[in-house]
């Protein structure tokens, strides 16, 4: 009965509950209901009974809550209890994981309450075991399909190698639209290009007068003769004749050709030592190799550009400007077009690189224009000056050399003297840097150091650098 | 007054960019957010939205996955995740990982090549550190081996066949260090000079004096500990005081 003395339950109104039926309706409520004091203690233990997957719990009685918690619950409930013990409410749910044994744990969901004034809390746990077991199976999926990665990583190393180190020069291409869908190094070799560049690309375009449909169905009828089917084809880089053995399967439903390259009198191709050499280098060489058109936009770079760029692929930056990884932009690259092309070559150019989250880093650069009958090519040969820098340059001083002399300053002048003679100072030696990047070009130093020429002139003229003596 | 300009000026380009670690930053709380939110959820959508942020595949791997995860583990921790929502996010950038991770390459050379084996005992599930790791050691040209879910058997298999350097348990609880130090120990009572053996993992932030608990060579919080401890000759000292006590 309501204190108003009506039977009936008005909207959000909460009946007077006996106490002797309190426990079996929180019971049922909830999976697991615990009452502790704000030390911890557990003081009472009611376990759903529909539920019998939490067995007996009644051991906990008595005994603190931490004793059977998960090491990284533990901060957690001690966090809830200061807050609870400071007067605070908690209002979301508070997740823990419980242990029972050694192995045994379970996870569950709790909302937790005061009693009252006393310092005893009532938690209204949701047992989340079965989410947990889906949980688990995500877990083992993943764990299933990270197993298949190794696997096929194993698998992928085996083929890899196979194709990096056969002698024989062969092209998987799909049989449907004639694209290299794989390539072995001693074929990447032959076409003289870089495999990342011929991945992909059109067989067909390797080779003079060949359309690509009319070559696709050679390929494929010489597929479906003997064994000793061939079709005799001429590179269209070096103009050299060889025969190419197809042969057609199946791979997870896509149609592939397989195709063996052999030279015209049946030997095997070789492609000459320096060539081989000079490819070595650009892949495996550790400075950063750039071709670009006469204007600056890169068409091919190697692996050792794009780890200084920190970029994965070389079609993010292919037709892009040089500039866009240089630190001064056009600038720099304006500079040494100009250079390379009076001149043939720039021996040494310093300057900064920067990949796109704006990173820095010190390079050296040199660049020859290389001729090539349809038009002009720009080779960049990059390196990292960064590993220099730690062992102290003669020209500049050690740090404990200039801390000494910092020292002597200090006392001699005032503050306000030291910083501006220093100011002027630094401003003198970036006008003279600049002077000398430019090649005294006062147009694009001034642009490089964000002056106006005006501005340049003056300053030329204050540090006594106008004469161009003293610059040349 | 030359040499102080020269100082300040060096010092001026040594500065680290900070644009670039805004942007870890930020790229690693996304990561976070999008990973652990239920419903609709694109692998492939991602990882483009990923490539968009301008981070190289290495920092995400390296340093914006670890802290999106460590956040997920801060969230729980805070209550504002559900463990659901964790496990969700963590399998999430364990996909990213394998995605993200470096392809095999060739090496011409591979007898300097030194080898690992990265062991996860029984029924660990925190699975996102070693992967990481295995990337990280093949990117430093280590040939890696990772082997999951791995009995003493498994694990003493690999050493007889498998010719490894070392081999890396990686650990992040007390209840799984059981079967670690059950795996260490069939290790070392049934192969006579095995390889180096380490231990690494969230669990050196839980169980104090892990090397009476586990008889490995080595205890490392990370891959740079334990690479630093393998170059100054500690690990070799300590496996001869094992050998001579």
């Amino acid at each position: 009965m309501k204190n108003s003395g009506t039977k009936l339950w008005d909207f959000g109104s909460i009946p007077m509950i006996e106490p002797e039926y309190l426990g079996s309706i929180l019971a049922a409520a909830s999976d697991i209901a615990l009452v502790v004091t704000l030390k911890g203690k557990v003081l009472s233990v009611l376990v759903n009974d529909s539920d019998r997957s939490l067995g007996n719990l009644s051991h906990w009685e008595q005994r603190r809550i931490h004793d059977f918690l998960t090491t990284e619950s533990i901060p957690k409930l001690e966090a809830v209890f200061s807050q609870l013990a400071s007067g605070q409410n908690v209002l979301h749910p508070v997740e823990l994981n419980h242990r029972d044994n050694a192995i045994w744990q379970f996870p569950v969901s709790y909302s937790i309450h005061r009693l009252g004034d006393s310092d005893t809390l009532l938690m209204l746990g949701r047992d989340l075991s079965s989410t947990a077991e889906t949980q688990q199976q995500l877990v083992k999926a993943q764990l299933a399909i990270e197993r298949g990665y190794e696997e096929r990583r194993e698998f992928d190393a085996r083929y890899r190698i196979l194709l990096a180190t056969m002698q024989e020069p062969v092209v998987f291409i799909s049989a449907n639209d004639g694209r290299i869908k794989d390539i072995s190094a001693a074929a990447v070799n032959l076409f003289s290009q870089n495999a990342n560049d011929l991945e992909g690309s059109v067989f067909s375009q390797l080779f003079k007068n060949r359309r690509r449909g009319e070559f696709q169905d050679a390929l494929l009828a010489i597929s479906a003769k003997d064994q000793n089917s061939e079709m005799t084809v001429e590179d269209v880089k070096m103009g050299r004749r060889f025969k190419i053995k197809a042969s057609l399967f199946r791979a997870a439903g896509e149609r592939l050709l397989i195709c063996r390259l052999i030279s015209e009198n049946g030997m095997s191709l070789k492609d000459d030592i320096t060539t081989q050499n000079l490819l070595s280098l650009y892949n495996l060489g550790t400075d950063g190799i750039v071709f670009t058109s006469a204007n600056g936009f890169i068409e091919s770079a190697n692996e050792g550009f794009l780890d200084l760029i920190n970029t994965a692929n070389l079609g993010d930056i292919k037709g892009r400007s040089l500039s866009e990884f240089l630190a001064r932009g056009q600038i720099d690259l304006a500079v040494m077009l100009e250079n390379v092309t009076r001149s043939g070559q720039v021996r040494v150019y310093a300057t900064k690189l920067q990949n796109a989250i704006g990173s820095k880093l010190g390079v050296e650069v040199s660049v020859v224009r290389l001729p090539t009958d349809a038009r002009e090519t720009m080779a960049f040969v990059i390196r990292d000056t960064n590993r220099f820098e730690e062992s102290p340059a003669p020209a500049i001083p050690s740090e404990d050399f200039s801390q000494s002399n910092v020292a002597e300053l200090v006392g001699s002048s005032t503050l306000r003297e030291i910083v501006g003679e220093t100011t002027d100072m630094i401003e003198k030696i970036c006008i003279e840097t600049a002077i000398e990047l430019t090649q005294n070009n006062r147009a694009a130093a001034a642009e490089m150091l964000g002056l106006s020429r005006q501005s340049l002139y003056v300053k030329l003229r204050k540090f006594d650098l106008l004469s161009k003596d003293r610059l040349s | 007054m030359s040499d102080l300009a020269h100082r300040v000026l060096r010092e001026l380009g040594q500065k680290a960019p900070a644009e670039a670690r805004e942007q870890i930053q930020k790229t690693a709380h996304w990561l976070a957010v999008n990973c652990s939110t239920p419903g609709s959820y694109s692998h492939e959508a991602m990882l483009k939205a990923l490539m968009q942020k301008g981070v190289s595949n290495e920092l995400l791997i390296d340093v914006c996955i670890p802290e999106a995860a460590r956040t997920l583990g801060a969230d729980w921790n805070d209550s504002t995740r559900s463990f659901g929502q964790v496990s969700l996010g963590t399998v999430r950038l364990q996909g990213l990982v394998q995605e993200l991770s470096a392809e095999w390459k060739f090496t011409p050379d591979i007898h300097d090549q030194p080898s690992v084996l990265v062991a996860i005992c029984g029924d660990e599930d925190h699975i996102l550190g070693p992967l990481v790791l295995s990337d990280q050691l093949r990117r430093l040209g280590y040939s890696v081996k990772l082997l999951l879910g791995a009995t003493e058997k498994d694990v003493r298999d690999n050493i007889e066949t498998g010719f490894f350097d070392m081999v890396m348990f990686s650990c992040s609880s007390v209840v799984s260090l059981d079967n670690v130090a059950k795996v260490v120990n069939s290790v070392r009572r049934e192969i006579s000079d095995p390889p180096i053996l380490l231990l690494g993992g969230a669990v050196l932030g839980h169980a104090p004096e892990l090397e009476k608990l586990v008889a490995v060579d080595v205890i490392a919080s990370g891959l740079t500990d334990a690479l630093e401890q393998l170059d100054n000759g500690q690990v070799v000292k300590a496996r001869k005081a094992k050998v001579s006590g």
